[in-house]
């Protein structure tokens, strides 16, 4: 198992001394090569869960293993896409890409070849020599996804990676992330708050819901890879996004 | 350059849209082409130059209290063709780039220090800022005595001034690195070192450049202070010997070339910051404290 969660929480207090219970009672046990989608209104702790999994918070109480040994900070084997790409400006595309290789001090030819394989596959060969503001939103996210997985980490984490960016480029990334998961075979743990896309990208996928973040439903999303545009015109993909709303419907999350 | 094509439209008292006058719409042409505004550059300083021969006519001023411009262009003339002004202009301009490079140097390295350290941060950033409010130019006759009346006192002025502006900008630059940067850096196992070359230190530059800046100016404002307080050379040394002997067109001369030594040193730094501080839009610029 590569992420292995057992009865996680994580309290903390406000400035005023209110104490908040932002992950509940966490169990998650993923296996190698799967694509997770967690899902769930802002405030339900899914972006403490990212964080805790990347090393970046500590947690209350419970166990977070990854790939068989505990959470004790930000590890190699783990790779993070944030909300906003988050590029270096004075850096160009490729020596963005090539931070976690020079960080982690990876021989540097080996990882420059690594990385012309990743912007190419994310369409973004003729711009290796470009600065960050020369390109769009979806692009610089791209960048981002490429430096992720330049240290060839096991875990890939998406913290709303497309929150950011106009749907019909999102709807691009998606099936753009997809392609380069299945050329990657990385286990990938992905934040949204967008059901459509949770169902569209995962294996499975885990409902969240606020005060406390505890998990309240897993789906299994059994729809034939590989997925396109059409997989969401399909009768079991308009099933599937039913039954998640339902979830939040029932808490009365959306009201 | 596209407003060239559009007038100006003003609305007159009763609130109807109409053209400007023509002298107004001849005014925004000017300034909207590099030509027209070279021009009114030129127009400004020849009526600035006739407004001074004013002044001296209607008041009959003698030439002790404000000389005339060609008498100043005279001055210039003999300064630079006698070669009187070069050793001046050098020993002003070695104490003002010497002075700036130690103080900016110690500027640079105590910000780092104290921005990066808790302890330092805590123990010497009060007394920094209360050192600050000190008019350093006041120290100039102290450091005479320390230093002696050659050079090293001069430096040793400049670098004081030129230091205070350099610290402050550092220490407020490494402080607005963002966050979301740092832990992005953070997640990929970066140490404290790591984050603060690749993150920290870039996002600083623009400010650390805003103190060069204003250091640099002052840097020449300490060195002539220091030489008014006692010399036996320098461009400041020269404008105590004219005016003891009711040279002033000299004065104005020596004024003309400390000046020109300023905008020089200060275009210097911003052609370096355009150069170093690429990805640093022009409207994103820090403005210097």
């Amino acid at each position: 198992m590569l992420i292995n969660v057992r009865a996680l929480s994580k309290a903390y207090q406000t400035r005023s001394g209110v104490q908040i219970q932002a992950l509940s009672d966490i169990d998650l046990a993923v296996e190698q090569g799967e694509f997770i989608c967690v899902v769930g209104p802002s405030g339900c702790g899914k972006s403490t869960l990212l964080k805790v999994l990347a090393g970046l918070l500590d947690f209350s109480s419970g166990q977070a293993l990854l790939n068989g040994r505990p959470i004790t900070g930000p590890r190699r084997d783990v790779g993070v896409v944030f909300q906003e790409a988050r590029l270096l400006p004075w850096m160009t595309v490729m020596d963005n890409v090539l931070v976690p290789a020079r960080v982690q001090k990876l021989p540097p030819e080996a990882s420059r070849q690594r990385a012309t394989a990743f912007l190419a596959l994310a369409g973004l060969a003729d711009f290796a020599a470009r600065y960050p503001s020369e390109l769009s939103g979806g692009m610089q996210q791209r960048v981002a996804i490429c430096r992720a997985l330049v240290h060839d980490p096991a875990i890939l984490l998406m913290d709303e990676p497309f929150g950011a960016l106009d749907a019909m480029t999102r709807e691009a990334m998606n099936l753009e992330l997809l392609r380069i998961w299945s050329a990657s075979e990385k286990t990938v743990l992905f934040i949204t708050h967008s059901i459509p896309e949770a169902v569209f990208l995962a294996d499975r996928v885990i409902v969240m819901t606020p005060r406390p973040g505890r998990i309240q439903r897993r789906i299994e999303i059994d729809l034939p890879r590989p997925r396109t545009l059409q997989t969401m015109a399909s009768p079991h993909f308009a099933a599937l996004t039913g039954e998640l709303r339902a979830v939040f419907d029932a808490r009365g999350a959306f009201h | 350059m596209t407003q060239r094509s559009l007038d100006r439209l003003v609305s007159d008292h009763e609130g109807r849209i109409r053209p400007a006058a023509p002298l107004v719409r001849l005014l925004d042409r000017l300034v909207s082409d590099r030509r027209g505004r070279i021009g009114l550059a030129i127009a400004a300083f020849v009526l600035f130059i006739a407004f001074w021969e004013f002044v001296i006519w209607a008041l009959r001023l003698e030439p002790v209290v404000l000389p005339r411009p060609m008498q100043v262009v005279q001055a210039l003339w003999i300064g630079f063709g006698t070669g009187a002004f070069y050793s001046h202009l050098w020993v002003t301009f070695v104490e003002t780039t010497a002075g700036f490079a130690i103080g900016a140097g110690i500027g640079l390295v105590l910000g780092v220090a104290i921005a990066e350290s808790r302890i330092l941060h805590v123990a010497l950033y009060p007394y920094l800022i209360g050192f600050q409010t000190m008019p350093k130019v006041a120290i100039a006759p102290l450091f005479v005595i320390w230093f002696g009346f050659g050079m090293a006192s001069k430096i040793a002025i400049a670098a004081t001034i030129s230091f205070f502006p350099v610290v402050v900008n550092v220490i407020a630059g490494l402080a607005t690195a963002e966050a979301a940067r740092v832990e992005m850096l953070a997640s990929f196992c970066a140490s404290r070192w790591q984050i603060f070359r690749m993150v920290k230190l870039p996002s600083a530059l623009p400010f650390l450049f805003a103190g060069l800046d204003v250091a640099i100016v002052l840097s020449v404002i300490g060195a002539i202070v220091a030489e008014f307080v006692g010399s036996q050379k320098g461009l400041g040394y020269l404008i105590l010997q004219y005016n003891f002997s009711f040279n002033t067109a000299g004065v104005f001369a020596v004024l003309i070339v400390l000046s020109a030594m300023g905008v020089g040193l200060h275009l210097i730094v911003q052609w370096l910051q355009r150069r170093i501080v690429f990805w640093q839009r022009s409207h994103e610029r820090v403005v210097g404290a």
